[in-house]
């Protein structure tokens, strides 16, 4: 496990990093969220011992990274996919850190596989798409069979394919008892992969705990509702105190009731329903609404002006 | 944290790992990352073609007026093979931590071993093994071909301070790599340590010169290190050099390790 404790990391007179503390426990996936700059790698640089914390400390598995011998077989990690020479193949790539850490050459050829980069062991770096490397980062941070891993926005450069990869990976790796620590910016990856959140803005912890604890009582779901008899149905829901808006297309976005409920509710009094959708932005406006105090430059109005 | 939590499938028990065991695996990362990287073989190769052609070009040369030079057959092959020589090798070691600086390798490497300067240790063994080894063997032929050009003037290994000159020849190029090695490491940048490479080993020589003008300036030649590599080549001290090969050898030798002293304080100090 990964234990963060009073952590900060100043630059000058900015804070990168500030008084941040939590866990990181095994057996489940805990995103770590927070938006541009709010101190996520600066962090996980800290965990890795490659910067020095201003004050504070970080551990894994109990001990500090850099008293750690043969760290490959307490936590891989992926910070980012630039961490490689373009020259070197992916095969001497992975055989370096196999090597350093007392792990034989049969595991290289393993983690490539398991990457999906079979056969492509003896090509260049250099030669990789952005998907590709990130599945090169992978695959050194699966190289020891680590039970702690940590992954810097892992999904950057995948394609569908490879997010729905990364994503069961992560899953798996966690129901086999693993400790899983995963940036992203983005929250509905976050809300798709994590059981544990933890939330951070300007360097300082904002939320740490389940996702059904981060959403309770903030902002609720709503459910887009598409219906040939709009006007009954709208009167149906009024009457039972849920709020309606209509949407542009004619659609109705209910909110205050479940999906299923609309659809019970429209079948018993005969009302065709044409499209039943749950809106699951509620995790992203709880985020926005946890974050929307430590962003360090608000976007500015949805509408672009136009040309004249 | 309950122990039923602690994952028991995966990663080996933390045994302690031995310390030969620890150096043999380090050493073998290492070199798996030199002869993986291309600038290895192309500094290496360049290295040899150099340094064998400005030898016999050399003692083409002097042979045509061996009156008028220092009639020293032992030194000839190398005097202007090494000054082209350590650029090659030179810019291996430099490359060889700069490579990594610039690609953002290094927080690979530190990350896989956190231990910075058992890194460092461990690079500077690969380095230095490998430009010995090809060092001597460069050497080797270097001394044979311009013997040959020497045509009536050259001598044989068996000539007083040949074999020495040889050995040395090599040793020389392992210490301008090894510093070239450190220099990369603190500046961090190719072009940085590749100056500071060509202020130590070409131009702190033409400004100090060997010309005993003020004698603060003779003084200093003497501790400059092409001034010493040229006394390890020579089978006896001329102008301007220490009288001792062993003095020669060990001033040779204090560039590279105050290099990677500097080099291992800086890295243990700064963010990657």
């Amino acid at each position: 496990m990964i234990k963060v404790r009073a952590l900060s990391k100043r630059y000058g007179p900015t804070s990168a990093v500030d008084g941040l503390s939590f866990d990181v426990l095994p057996g489940r996936v805990t995103g770590f969220l927070g938006p541009n700059g709010a101190g996520k790698s600066t962090t996980m640089r800290i965990i890795l011992g490659l910067d020095a914390p201003t004050s504070g400390s970080a551990t894994v598995n109990g001990r500090a990274y850099q008293d750690i011998r043969r760290p490959a077989h307490e936590m891989g990690a992926l910070l980012d996919p630039s961490m490689v020479y373009g020259g070197r193949s992916a095969y001497h790539h992975l055989l370096y850190i196999a090597q350093s850490n007392g792990i034989g050459r049969r595991r290289v050829g393993e983690v490539l596989e398991v990457a999906g980069l079979t056969g492509l062991g003896r090509r260049r770096i250099g030669g990789f798409s952005l998907g590709m490397k990130q599945r090169l980062g992978v695959a050194a941070a699966l190289l020891g069979d680590p039970p702690v891993l940590m992954f810097d926005e892992p999904i950057n450069g995948l394609d569908p394919d490879g997010v729905r990869w990364i994503r069961r990976l992560l899953r798996s790796l966690a129901s086999q008892g693993r400790a899983v620590f995963v940036s992203s910016h983005i929250m509905s990856e976050m809300a798709m992969t994590a059981d544990h959140l933890i939330v951070i803005g300007r360097g300082r912890l904002i939320a740490d705990g389940s996702i059904a604890e981060l959403t309770r009582g903030r902002a609720a779901g709503h459910v887009r509702v598409q219906s040939p008899q709009a006007v009954q149905l709208a009167a149906l829901l009024t009457a039972h105190h849920v709020g309606i808006q209509p949407a542009a297309d004619g659609a109705l976005i209910v909110t205050g009731m479940a999906a299923a409920d609309v659809a019970d509710l429209a079948a018993a009094h005969g009302l065709a329903v044409h499209e039943l959708t749950p809106q699951d932005a509620s995790l992203e406006e709880a985020f926005m609404e946890l974050t929307k105090d430590s962003l360090d430059y608000q976007a500015g109005t949805d509408d672009v002006p136009a040309q004249h | 944290m309950s122990a039923t939590m602690t994952p028991q499938v995966h990663g080996a028990p933390a045994a302690p790992v031995g310390a030969l065991t620890r150096a043999r695996d380090l050493l073998a990362g290492e070199w798996t990352k030199l002869r993986s990287a291309r600038p290895t073989l192309v500094a290496l190769l360049g290295t040899a073609a150099i340094m064998i052609i400005a030898g016999a070009w050399y003692c083409y040369h002097v042979a045509g007026q061996w009156a008028q030079t220092d009639r020293d057959p032992v030194r000839a092959p190398f005097v202007l093979a090494l000054l082209f020589a350590q650029l090659g090798v030179g810019v291996l070691g430099v490359l060889a931590f700069t490579s990594e600086f610039g690609s953002g390798m290094i927080r690979t490497t530190f990350t896989a071993v956190p231990q910075r300067r058992a890194v460092l240790a461990a690079k500077a063994t690969a380095v230095g093994a490998l430009v010995l080894a090809a060092g001597e063997a460069i050497s080797f032929i270097t001394f044979f071909t311009g013997e040959a050009f020497l045509g009536r003037y050259g001598v044989t290994l068996a000539h007083p301070g040949a074999l020495r000159a040889v050995a040395a020849a090599g040793f020389y190029l392992m210490t301008v790599a090894l510093l070239g090695l450190g220099l990369g490491a603190i500046c961090r940048s190719t072009a940085g340590a590749l100056v500071s490479m060509f202020l130590v080993t070409f131009l702190a020589s033409s400004v100090f010169g060997p010309v005993p003008q003020p004698p603060w300036s003779y003084r200093a030649y003497r501790y400059l290190l092409p001034a010493n590599a040229d006394r390890l080549i020579s089978s006896q001290a001329h102008n301007g050099q220490v009288p001792s090969v062993l003095a020669a050898l060990l001033i040779c030798a204090a560039y590279p390790a105050v290099a990677l002293t500097v080099a291992s304080f800086l890295l243990r100090r700064r963010d990657m």
